[in-house]
This record gives structure tokens, C-alpha cells and sequence, in this order.
């Protein structure tokens, strides 16, 4: 599994966990967070994309650009896949909800 | 519907968390109440790894950057300008401070901040003044320790009044009147500079008639800033 990859992933289902908040009723969302905290998190998630270009392929990717660098190449890809996770079991506890189960 | 296409992608991707997915089915069967406060806590435990996981990415990424370290801006950073023993840049800092809060700048943060980047801008122009002196001090060292050495026991305010003192009575006895108000005028005029330390720096006159570099913060000036107002106006608000 490369940076990019997994940078693609994370992005797709970060859009995917931000619609399904769009879709819940205010009554069923958590008291501490709204869709606002969602997309900032999103926008900041965004904002490291691009300015590494994580998501490129080849010599401007980080794949290549951190070949030298095996410690920092790790700990992105672990990161990464906590992100991965965190986002998959936030979407499944939408899904738990009964508002989006009868839709 | 988008919830629905979501849903069914999310499924797909997903096929192994279908038993507790279903365990949380039956549960809603139970209590949906009781469902909810669960799902909200799960939620929130989501919400708050998604920002502790962007944290610590944003983190990471400050050592990638930290592959090209430049070199003359950390050294500039962790200049330390000392005068009696007491660190200047501190005291400038506080000052920044208490000139803010006195404009009433609203949000304490940006208080501090401004202060840091002030702060720091000013440790800059040290270290380049620093870096500038330094090679003078090089060449000249071992003739300036020589000179100050000898200078060194005059160097006491006392032993200045009492030099001055004898010169005025030598200079009154053996010279005209004239001439000896001029001279006694240029020996106090002297021996005052030497004393007060806070006085204004002049602009360096070399140059002559052509553009020259400011000696606090090394920005080349147009000649007309040697004007004293202009000067003055560089060095308190432009420097």
C-alpha cells in the first residue's frame, strides 16, 4: 500500500463520512461536534494533500520524496491507515442509526 | 438518497463489520434511545481521533520539512544578545507587549504573537549585526584587546570627571580665552557621549552624496535619509 493510495482512500471516504453527516437529523448528532468540526478536519486533511502532494504518483509524490527517509515513510503510512479506520467506523456508526437505516 | 448510495458503497467496502453492525440492529430492536446515546458517543470518540490523527500528520509533516533545515534562519533564531548580563531581546519583548495591551490589541493570543514575530525580526537584525562585526573583530582583535587594556582603567566615570577636570585647569592656564571656551565646549562635548549610552546613532556619512546601508537593520537607504528628521523617522517607526 503507497502514501498515494491510501491518500485516495482516506479522501474518499472522508467525503463519504461528511455526506452521511449531512444526511443525519440534528437531534442524532453528537452534542460536542457538529458538521462544521467535520469539515474543518476535512479542509485541514485537504490542506497536507496538497501542499505535500500526497496524492501524486512519481518524482512529486511523497512515495519517492521519502525513499532516504524509512522512519517518516512509516509513520505517515500508519497514520494513514488510523485515519482509514477512524473514518470506516465513524460511517458505520451513521449507518447504525435509525434515522438512516429506514431512509 | 445519498445517504442510501453511500450506504450501499460503504457496504461494499465493508463486508466483515456486518456482524456488529447487526449486533447494533437487534440493540435498536431493544431501545432505540439507549442506540442512539451509543452511536452519539461513538461519534464523538470518532471526532475527536480524526482531529488527535490530523494533528500528529501535521506533525510528521514539519519533519519533512525539517530535510531542508535552513541553517542561517535556526542560528538567527537562537541568537542571544546580551547587555550587562541581562538579555535585551527579553526586555524588548515585554515592552512589545506592554505596547500592544496599551493599543488595546483585542485577543490576548495575537498579543503574544505579534510580539514573538517582532521579537524575532529584531533577534534577525542582531545576528546580521553579529555576523557583521565579526570579521572586524577578527582582524583587529588582538590590537583592540591591546587597547582596551590600556584604555580600560580610564574607562571609570570618576577617572573621566577628574581627566576632564585637569584639562579644563591646563587648557584655561596655557591657552587664549577664546580658543579655550572652544576647546573646553568639544572636551565636554566628548567626554558626555562617552557617558550617555542611550544617545541616538548618526547615519554613517560614506559613502558620501550616495545611497548608504542603515547600520541597525542593513537596508540600503537613499541619501536623503542622512536628513535628521528622516533619519530619526527610519530609525524609531521604518527600522
Amino acid at each position: 500500500m503507497t502514501v498515494a493510495s491510501l491518500t485516495v482512500d482516506c479522501l474518499r471516504r472522508f467525503h463519504l463520512f461528511s455526506d452521511t453527516w449531512t444526511q443525519t437529523p440534528p437531534e442524532e448528532e453528537p452534542s460536542l461536534f457538529g458538521l462544521l468540526h467535520v469539515e474543518t478536519e476535512l479542509g485541514r486533511f485537504r490542506m497536507w494533500v496538497n501542499d505535500f502532494g500526497a496524492r501524486n504518483t512519481g518524482p512529486s509524490g511523497l512515495d519517492y520524496r521519502l525513499r532516504g527517509a524509512r522512519y517518516i515513510y512509516e509513520n505517515i503510512i500508519a497514520l494513514l491507515r488510523d485515519l482509514r479506520e477512524t473514518l470506516n467506523d465513524g460511517t458505520a456508526s451513521f449507518f447504525a442509526l435509525p434515522s438512516l437505516r429506514t431512509h | 438518497m445519498v445517504a442510501l448510495l453511500g450506504y450501499a458503497d460503504w457496504e461494499e467496502e465493508n463486508e466483515d463489520s456486518d456482524e456488529s453492525e447487526a449486533g447494533s440492529h437487534s440493540e435498536q430492536l431493544g431501545g432505540q434511545s439507549v442506540s442512539i446515546v451509543k452511536q452519539k458517543d461513538l461519534l464523538e470518540g470518532c471526532c475527536q481521533d480524526l482531529s488527535s490523527i490530523l494533528d500528529s500528520l501535521l506533525h510528521v509533516s514539519l519533519h519533512i520539512r525539517g530535510l531542508e533545515n535552513n541553517l542561517r534562519l535556526t542560528k538567527a533564531a537562537e541568537h542571544v544578545e546580551l547587555k550587562d548580563g541581562v538579555d535585551v531581546l527579553g526586555e524588548f519583548r515585554n515592552l512589545v507587549i506592554r505596547s500592544l495591551r496599551s493599543e488595546k490589541v483585542p485577543p490576548e493570543w495575537l498579543v503574544q504573537r505579534l510580539a514573538e514575530a517582532t521579537t524575532l525580526r529584531r533577534r534577525q537584525f542582531y545576528y546580521q549585526r553579529a555576523l557583521q562585526a565579526l570579521p572586524f573583530a577578527d582582524s583587529n582583535a588582538k590590537f583592540n584587546k591591546d587597547a582596551f587594556d590600556l584604555v580600560q582603567p580610564h574607562l571609570s566615570t570618576a577617572s573621566t570627571t577628574a581627566m576632564t577636570t585637569t584639562a579644563r585647569r591646563l587648557v584655561t592656564e596655557h591657552m587664549p580665552k577664546q580658543q579655550s571656551v572652544q576647546t573646553l565646549e568639544i572636551k565636554s562635548a566628548r567626554s558626555g557621549k562617552r557617558l550617555d549610552e542611550n544617545s541616538f546613532p548618526e547615519p554613517p556619512q560614506e559613502p558620501e552624496g550616495k545611497e548608504f546601508q542603515c547600520t541597525q537593520c542593513f537596508r540600503t537607504l537613499l541619501a536623503e535619509t542622512r536628513d535628521p528628521t528622516l533619519w530619526r523617522y527610519h530609525g524609531l517607526r521604518a527600522c
